[in-house]
C-alpha cells in the first residue's frame, strides 16, 4: 500500500513538471484519478474500475429528446465498428477493422492521422470476426492489439510506430482484438484464440520498450498448481483466453482479469475436471502477474461461457457492511458478487433465463441439472452459446446504485463432435443451433447488490450494444436494428432515440467537447457524435 | 451456360493443381450422399462456430437460403472456402485439398435444400393450376404477380421438389428467414396482422394480407405478437390431389429465372 501511494505521488510530480511542455500527456496518475475527470475518457470503461458511468450531468433527462448529431466519421474498410473510443486532450482514438487507429479531432470528426495495419492473406480469426475494440493511452503514446497478434505503440500525436512486439503467433489462432489496459508504466493485452485450442495468458510490457515484463499463464502447466483439474495432458489446448479488458484497483494493486472457455469448447470428455483457471476472474498483483485469487464461475464449461465480461469493480453494502466488490454479470446468466481483496464469494443470482443451474452453492459453484450438456443430437439449454450478456460493456452507476447489462434472452441445441487438435484449426468439438424464434434483448437494470431486475427496455433482439450510465440520470445504449438511444436511469423510460443505420455492437462514451457534454458511438461502418444545439 | 463454362475454366485456371480429371471439376450438385457426408464432417469442425450446426446461422449468416450473395456459382463457394472473405471470414486454402473443399462446397450448398433429386409431375398441367389456384395473388413469377410472398422466377435453382412439396403441404414448416407474421394491436384502432417488414426497438412495419403497409410506434402498441414459425400462407394438403401436388412441384421446379 505504501508503495502504491510513493508511485502516485512520483506519476504526479511527472505530470505537474512535463505538463506545461507536452501536450496530450496522459501519465498514470490521471488514469488512477479519470473518474475524477470526466471531461475526457481515459481508458475502455472510462476509469480502471469498469464502471462505464460519467459524472458528467448537462444531458438530463428534461434535455435528452433535443440531443442532435454534430458529425459523423465513415470508415472505408469493411468489418462492424466496435471500438470504444479514447478521448483525451483534444484528440478522440477510435479504431476500425482490421487493425487501424485513427485519431479525430471530436470538435468536427476530421481524422488528423490513421495507423493502417496490413494484413497477411493468411490471417487466421478462429471464432470472431475481424475487429478491434479500442486502444490503452498512457503518456506520449496509443496503444493497439492487432489481428494478427501484435502490440503495437504508436505516438498519440502523428501516429508514427514507436515499437512493435510479437504477443503470439497467429498461425496456431492467436489475435488480438482487445483494447490494452496501460497500468503505471505497463501496457497490459490479452489474447484471443479459445476456439482454437491456444493455452490463455496475460501479459505486461513495459510501456516505453515493449519488452515482455511478465506473463501468466490462465491454464496452468504440468507441475503447477491447478494442472490436476485437467486430464491428461488436455491443458496443453485448454484456451482460457482473456479477449476482453480487465479492471485495476489502484489501492490494491490488483489486475481483474476474466478468461474464457476451456478447449474445446463443447466436447468436455477429453478434458475432465474443473480445468483451472478457465471461465474464471483472476485478481493478478500488476507488478509481477502473480494471481493472489482466482474465482471459477463456471467449473468445466461446455457452452462456450466464457467469463470475459467486464469485471465492475463497486463499493457496496452488503448485509449491512461495507464491501469492496467485484460484481458482473456472467454469460452463464448468473449475476455474481465478490470480495474483491479476497475473492471471497458473496452472492449469485439468475438475471436471465437459464436451465443448466439449479442455483449456486455457499462457495460459489453452480448446482449443475443433469443432462444438460451438449449431445450429439442436439440439447436445449439456456442460454444460448453468446450467453446471457456477452463483451458489450455493463454499467454501474454509483447514482442509482444500478447495475444496467445488456441482456440476450436466447437458448440453443448444444451439439457435442469428435475433436482433434490440428494447430491454426478450429478446436471446438460441437456446436449450437440458435432457437432464434423467440429470442429477444434488453437493457436491464439490476439491484447491484442483489442481482434482481429493477426494470427492462426490451430490444427486437438479443443485445450486442454496451451501456453508458451518467450522473445526468440517463442511461445510454444501442441495438441490432440500428437504435441509439436513451432511458431514464430510474425509470428505464426511453427519452431520446436516432436511427443510425446500422447495427450497434459497441460501447457509448461520454466526455466534454470546448466544454459541452457530447455522447459518442460507433455503430455499422461509422462514428457517431451528438451534442446538445 | 457459356459464362458457368468460363467460370469453371477459370477455376481451373487458378488452381492448376486441380487436374481436369478429378472429381472437383463436376458441379456441386452432382455431389453423392459420400461427399456430402464428408462435407458435413468439415462443416461441423470448421464453419459450424459461426455459421450453425445446421447452418442455420450464428455470429455468420444463415446458410439456409436459397442464394448466396457473395457466392453466385459452385466456383465463387469454392473460391471462398479456400480464399475467405476480406474482414469477415477465415479462408482455409489448401489446408482441406481440393477434393475435401469440393465436398465442403457441395454440403453447404445442399443446405438450401436444393438436393439434387428431379420433380417427376407435370410442368405444364403445374403452371395450369398455379393460374387457377391464385398463388399469383402473393408471389411473383418472371415480374408478374404481388410480392407478399418470396420471389418465384428461380426457385428450381434455390430448392429441391421435396422441399418444395413440404412447402405447399406445410408452409410453417418451410418458414424462409425474415418472414415473420405478428399482429400489432394498437392502443386505438384495429389489430393488424401480417408479415414484419421491418422492426427496431421503436418502430414496427407490418404488411397485411392485402398487401399494405403499416408504420407503428412501439409506444403506440398495446402488444405485438409474433406467431413463431406460422406463415400466411395456407396449406395446399387438402386443397391438391397427389397428383396436382407432383405437378405443381415440377412448374416451380422448372422455373430457373432469366439466366
Amino acid at each position: 500500500m505504501r508503495r502504491v501511494t510513493a508511485a502516485r505521488a512520483a506519476a504526479a510530480g511527472a505530470m505537474i513538471m512535463c505538463g506545461a511542455a507536452l501536450a496530450a500527456q496522459v501519465p498514470y496518475a490521471r488514469l488512477v484519478d479519470a473518474a475524477r475527470e470526466p471531461g475526457v475518457w481515459l481508458t475502455y470503461s472510462g476509469a480502471y474500475n469498469g464502471q462505464r458511468y460519467s459524472t458528467l450531468a448537462q444531458i438530463t433527462p428534461v434535455n435528452v429528446a433535443t440531443l442532435k448529431p454534430a458529425w459523423i466519421y465513415q470508415v472505408a474498410g469493411q468489418g462492424q465498428m466496435e471500438t470504444s473510443a479514447i478521448v483525451a486532450d483534444g484528440l478522440m482514438y477510435v479504431t476500425e477493422p482490421p487493425t487501424t487507429v485513427t485519431a479525430l479531432d471530436p470538435k468536427n470528426g476530421r481524422p488528423i492521422w490513421s495507423y493502417v495495419r496490413p494484413m497477411p492473406s493468411n490471417l487466421r480469426l478462429i471464432g470472431f470476426p475481424a475487429t478491434n475494440r479500442g486502444v490503452a493511452i498512457l503518456d506520449d503514446m496509443v496503444y493497439v492489439g492487432s489481428l494478427d497478434g501484435v502490440l503495437v505503440a504508436l505516438d498519440a500525436q502523428t501516429g508514427a510506430v514507436r515499437w512493435e512486439t510479437k504477443v503470439a503467433d497467429n498461425g496456431t489462432g492467436h489475435s488480438i482484438t482487445m483494447a490494452p489496459l496501460a497500468v503505471k508504466d505497463k501496457v497490459i493485452v490479452g489474447i484471443s484464440g479459445g476456439e482454437a485450442g491456444i493455452r490463455g495468458f496475460v501479459d505486461a510490457y513495459e510501456a516505453k520498450t515493449g519488452k515482455l515484463a511478465w506473463r501468466t499463464h490462465t491454464v496452468p502447466a504440468a507441475g503447477e498448481r491447478g494442472v490436476e483439474t485437467w486430464a491428461g495432458e488436455s491443458w496443453k489446448t485448454g484456451a482460457g483466453a482473456t479477449w476482453l479488458t480487465g479492471s485495476f484497483d489502484p489501492e490494491l494493486n490488483l489486475l481483474y482479469w476474466g478468461t474464457g472457455n476451456p478447449g474445446p469448447d463443447w466436447n468436455g470428455d477429453v478434458r475432465k475436471g474443473d480445468n483451472l483457471y478457465t471461465s474464471s476472474v483472476l485478481a493478478l498483483d500488476a507488478d509481477t502477474g502473480a494471481m493472489k485469487w482466482h474465482f471459477q464461475y463456471t467449473p468445466h464449461d461446455v457452452h462456450d461461457w466464457d467469463a470475459n465480461q467486464i469485471q465492475v469493480l463497486a463499493d457496496l453494502e452488503i448485509n449491512g457492511r461495507p464491501r469492496k466488490t467485484l460484481v458482473t454479470a456472467n454469460r452463464n446468466a448468473f449475476y455474481y458478487v465478490l470480495d474483491r481483496v479476497t475473492g471471497e464469494f458473496l452472492h449469485a443470482a439468475p438475471y436471465a433465463k437459464q436451465t443448466w443451474a439449479k442455483g449456486i452453492d455457499p462457495k460459489g459453484r453452480p448446482r449443475v441439472v443433469e443432462g444438460t450438456e451438449p449431445t450429439p443430437e442436439g440439447n436445449l439449454v439456456y442460454p444460448s452459446l453468446q450467453g446471457s450478456t456477452n463483451w458489450p460493456s455493463p454499467s454501474f452507476s454509483p447514482q442509482t446504485g444500478l447495475f444496467y447489462v445488456p441482456v440476450r434472452e436466447m437458448g440453443s441445441y448444444y451439439y457435442k463432435t469428435d475433436v482433434d487438435y490440428e494447430p491454426g484449426q478450429p478446436f471446438t468439438g460441437g456446436g449450437e443451433r440458435r432457437k432464434a424464434d423467440e429470442a429477444w434483448g434488453a437493457v436491464r437494470a439490476l439491484n447491484a447488490k442483489t442481482g434482481a431486475k429493477v426494470w427492462d427496455f426490451r430490444l427486437p433482439s438479443p443485445s450486442w450494444s454496451g451501456v453508458l450510465s451518467t450522473a445526468g440520470g440517463l442511461v445510454f445504449s444501442g441495438s441490432n436494428e440500428g437504435n441509439f438511444y436513451a432511458l431514464d436511469a430510474t425509470s428505464g423510460a426511453p427519452l431520446w432515440q436516432f436511427q443510425v443505420g446500422g447495427m450497434v455492437r459497441s460501447n457509448p462514451t461520454t466526455f466534454l467537447v470546448e466544454g459541452r457534454q457530447h455522447v459518442s458511438v460507433a455503430a455499422g461502418h461509422a462514428v457517431f457524435m451528438f451534442a446538445l444545439p | 451456360m457459356i459464362i458457368w463454362v468460363l467460370m469453371v475454366a477459370a477455376w481451373l485456371t487458378a488452381w492448376p493443381a486441380v487436374a481436369q480429371t478429378t472429381t472437383t471439376d463436376r458441379p456441386l450438385a452432382a455431389a453423392d450422399a459420400a461427399d456430402r457426408a464428408e462435407g458435413q464432417r468439415l462443416y461441423t469442425a470448421q464453419c459450424a462456430l459461426c455459421h450453425g450446426i445446421d447452418g442455420s446461422g450464428g455470429y455468420g449468416p444463415s446458410l439456409l437460403r436459397p442464394t448466396f450473395v457473395r457466392a453466385a456459382d459452385d466456383a465463387g463457394l469454392i473460391a471462398i472456402l479456400r480464399a475467405g472473405i476480406p474482414g469477415l471470414m477465415p479462408g482455409f486454402g489448401d489446408a482441406n485439398g481440393a477434393r475435401r473443399t469440393w465436398q465442403l462446397a457441395a454440403f453447404v450448398r445442399s443446405l438450401n435444400g436444393a438436393g439434387s433429386e428431379r420433380a417427376t409431375g407435370n410442368p405444364q398441367h403445374g403452371s395450369t393450376l398455379y393460374q387457377q389456384r391464385g398463388c399469383a395473388a402473393c408471389h411473383v413469377v418472371a415480374g408478374v404477380g404481388r410480392a407478399l410472398g418470396p420471389d418465384l422466377s428461380a426457385i428450381g435453382l434455390q430448392r429441391g421438389p421435396a422441399y418444395l412439396a413440404e412447402a405447399l403441404v406445410a408452409p410453417a414448416a418451410r418458414v424462409p428467414d425474415g418472414h415473420v407474421v405478428v399482429t400489432a394491436r394498437p392502443k386505438t384502432g384495429a389489430p393488424v396482422r401480417g408479415l414484419r417488414v421491418s422492426e427496431d426497438a421503436f418502430w414496427v412495419h407490418v404488411r397485411d394480407t392485402g398487401g399494405r403497409l403499416h408504420a407503428f410506434r412501439v409506444a403506440d402498441l398495446t402488444d405485438l405478437q409474433r406467431e413463431a414459425g406460422a406463415s400466411l400462407m395456407p396449406s395446399y394438403a387438402a386443397r391438391l390431389s397427389a397428383t396436382d401436388l407432383n405437378d405443381l412441384v415440377a412448374y416451380l421446379a422448372s422455373l430457373r429465372g432469366q439466366r
